[in-house]
């Protein structure tokens, strides 16, 4: 026979990481497969890219696993839907904790937890692998580029902010949307992905346009610097569309917050 | 203790739900009557946290406007719909990720609760029939023993024994500290359990009073023949039924729900309500 | 337990509580149910249940002991048909006697039937 549950829920209405915990301990029967399914995939995406590369390179197998790859990106964009999964909308919105203590799981989970889910499977293949060939320069198109430590890591972050564009909206729709949230999710990610290109073109037409089209047709001829030289235009896109994409994020989350607390049936 | 204060609810882009409401509802067992469309599961939503009501403190518990929705007011309230789900696939789910949130959760009356319905916990809920599933919640809730217990519909899709547990559970698990209002059609299925009774009509609160006062003031009685000196009265196969004032409270009566109903939903109402509230 | 519609359910409860101690499940000077156990019972609220007990006392057939509940009165089975007479003449025979002069019956033919049957 289970004795009754004690009183351990915190005994103030402030904000209070305990219960958070507890909120994400509410969600964890939804999450798990998720938890479970998404290392798994992306390692065996890993593992077969990178194995591919040392051992078994091939254009088309390549080609493939780019493929994979683009795959394993939607599954991380629209990884939010896994948030409509139970019907528990009522029980969601009746759960005694602060709406703040809510969004703060639900957004930490979608920024950190899936991230790290997708990535981090990825990024210890990756070392795995550069220790086993000794050589990462196949593996990264940023090795070749000589590029410094601090020009990597920003380049890192861009990519990483932009990533995080297409699965907080994905978040938002899930949250804001009471019918259709998986469909509405997976269209508001892909909208959002369109507006990222849509940012990444306007800025390039402005830049061609006030910088001249030469520069272009110099790489085009080419050169052994010719890669560094395309490098140093794009990076300031990739500066503006990490600007974008970190102002876009903030709101977002914002918006999502905003919603969570404002749920009603 | 729910409190109304000119709590006014309007859908959005859409018709006024619930129109000034005021009152005052303390422990015991309610029984909210209304039409289909009256108001009653938007106003149970709001006591519940699951609507705001504006301003916020139009609805309080203890004190504590359920539209902040604070932790500390929404442990002690809990509704459930006609159509609600629970999140996971079985109860001893709820009992590991949800009942944790409520204080007052009992593991012992959560198992005499299921044994009533010849159920473990283990059983896929998602997968059962309405009433069933139902069952598994009604079991559950109980045992949650939130101070405001609001069920829309609870009999709704159970069978005709299962009726029976459900009332003798009520009986069993419903605290004197606890105000539970249930929302119902079927009134005969609790009906000797209420000591109070609401009823809305087009949004607006006509009557919200206990048993004791109504049963002082007015008298149901039936007859073979029409009923001299009656308020309200109506016919059915060769016997009558009617609403008799009950001036010295001396007339003894158990209160005909069905009968009360129909004659706050006739041109009667006002003169029944003046003398209730008299 | 079924109620009916007709007889207030305190009467009613009053009714199965008298048929318990005539059947002896009461015990006379010994604790009877409480309360909220008899309203769990017979899944009726409390409030109508101690308007039984309210009568009950009132005519000596429960009595409260300070702290610890009601209990029988050794003599409550003689109460109890003490107070089924004063029911009887009270409310029994009144709608008898008002039925028997809405149909015309004496009560001549009332004592023939007695003494006959």
């Amino acid at each position: 026979m289970e004795t009754t549950i004690s009183h351990n829920t915190p005994a103030t209405d402030r904000f209070s990481w305990k219960r958070v915990a507890m909120v994400g301990r509410y969600y964890y029967p939804t999450l798990r497969l998720q938890i479970i399914l998404y290392p798994l995939i992306s390692l065996a995406v890993g593992i077969a890219t990178y194995s591919t590369k040392l051992w078994n390179y091939s254009a088309l197998i390549e080609a493939f696993y780019g493929i994979l790859s683009v795959a394993l990106s939607f599954m991380y964009y629209w990884a939010p839907t896994v948030f409509s999964r139970s019907n528990g909308r009522a029980i969601e919105v009746m759960l005694p904790a602060r709406s703040s203590e809510k969004s703060t799981f639900i957004v930490l989970y979608t920024i950190v937890g899936i991230s790290a889910l997708v990535y981090l499977p990825q990024f210890l293949c990756y070392i795995a692998f550069t220790l086993i060939s000794g050589d990462s320069s196949i593996f990264s198109a940023y090795d070749m580029l000589h590029l410094t430590t601090g020009e990597r890591i920003a380049a890192g972050l861009f990519s990483a902010l932009q990533a995080l564009v297409p699965i907080c909206t994905c978040l938002l729709a899930v949250f804001a949307y009471k019918k259709s949230r998986v469909a509405m999710g997976i269209l508001w990610s892909i909208v959002s992905l369109i507006g990222l290109a849509l940012v990444a073109m306007i800025y390039t037409i402005i830049y061609i346009a006030s910088n001249g089209v030469e520069r272009f047709s110099n790489i085009a001829i080419g050169g052994s610097d010719a890669i560094e030289q395309l490098v140093h235009i794009v990076s300031p896109i990739a500066y503006v569309c990490g600007a974008f994409s970190l102002t876009y994020v903030l709101a977002i989350i914002w918006f999502t917050v905003r919603t969570i607390h404002k749920t009603q049936i | 203790m729910i409190q109304f204060d000119n709590l006014s609810y309007r859908y959005k882009r859409g018709p006024l739900a619930l129109d000034n409401l005021n009152a005052a509802i303390g422990p015991g067992i309610h029984l909210l009557l209304g039409e289909n469309g009256a108001g009653k599961t938007t106003l149970l939503h709001i006591i519940g946290g699951l609507r705001m009501a504006i301003p916020a403190h139009s609805c309080t518990i203890d004190g504590e406007a359920t539209a902040l929705r604070n932790p500390s007011v929404l442990e002690k309230t809990f509704v459930l719909t006609d159509e609600m789900m629970f999140p996971y696939g079985n109860i001893n789910q709820m009992v590991r990720h949800h009942a944790p949130f409520y204080p007052r959760f009992n593991a012992e009356m959560l198992r005499a609760n299921l044994d009533s319905f010849g159920m473990t916990g283990l059983e896929p809920i998602d997968h059962f029939s309405l009433g069933n599933r139902k069952k598994a919640q009604l079991a559950y809730v109980l045992a949650l023993r939130p101070e405001v217990l609001l069920l829309d519909e609870p009999a709704n899709g159970l069978d005709i024994s299962a009726r029976h547990t459900l009332l003798q559970m009520l009986a069993r698990c419903v605290g004197e500290d606890q105000t539970v209002i249930i929302s119902t059609h079927t009134v005969w299925d609790f009906q000797n359990l209420f000591d109070g009774v609401m009823m809305l009509r087009q949004g607006q609160l006509v009557m919200c009073d206990s048993l004791w006062n109504i049963s002082s003031k007015i008298a149901f009685v039936g007859g073979s023949e029409p009923i001299d000196g009656a308020i309200y009265m109506q016919q059915s196969i060769g016997h009558y039924e009617a609403i008799v004032p009950n001036p010295d409270g001396s007339l003894q009566t158990n209160i005909d729900f069905v009968l009360l109903y129909n004659a706050l939903q006739s041109d009667k109402a006002s003169q029944i309500l003046s003398i209730i509230n008299s | 337990m079924e109620f009916n519609d007709n007889k207030p359910i305190y009467r009613q409860i009053i009714d199965y509580c008298f048929a318990s101690i005539m059947a002896g499940n009461w015990i006379p000077d010994a604790r009877v149910p409480s309360v909220r156990e008899l309203a769990v019972t017979l899944a009726v609220n409390t409030h109508t249940v101690l308007k039984a007990f309210e009568f009950m006392q009132a005519h000596g057939i429960i009595y409260p002991k300070r702290g610890m509940g009601y209990y029988l009165a050794s003599d409550a089975k003689d109460l109890i048909n003490v107070t089924r007479r004063e029911e009887f003449f009270s409310d029994t025979l009144p709608s008898v006697f008002a039925e028997m002069r809405m149909l015309g019956i004496d009560i001549d033919d009332i004592v023939t039937k007695w003494k006959t049957t």
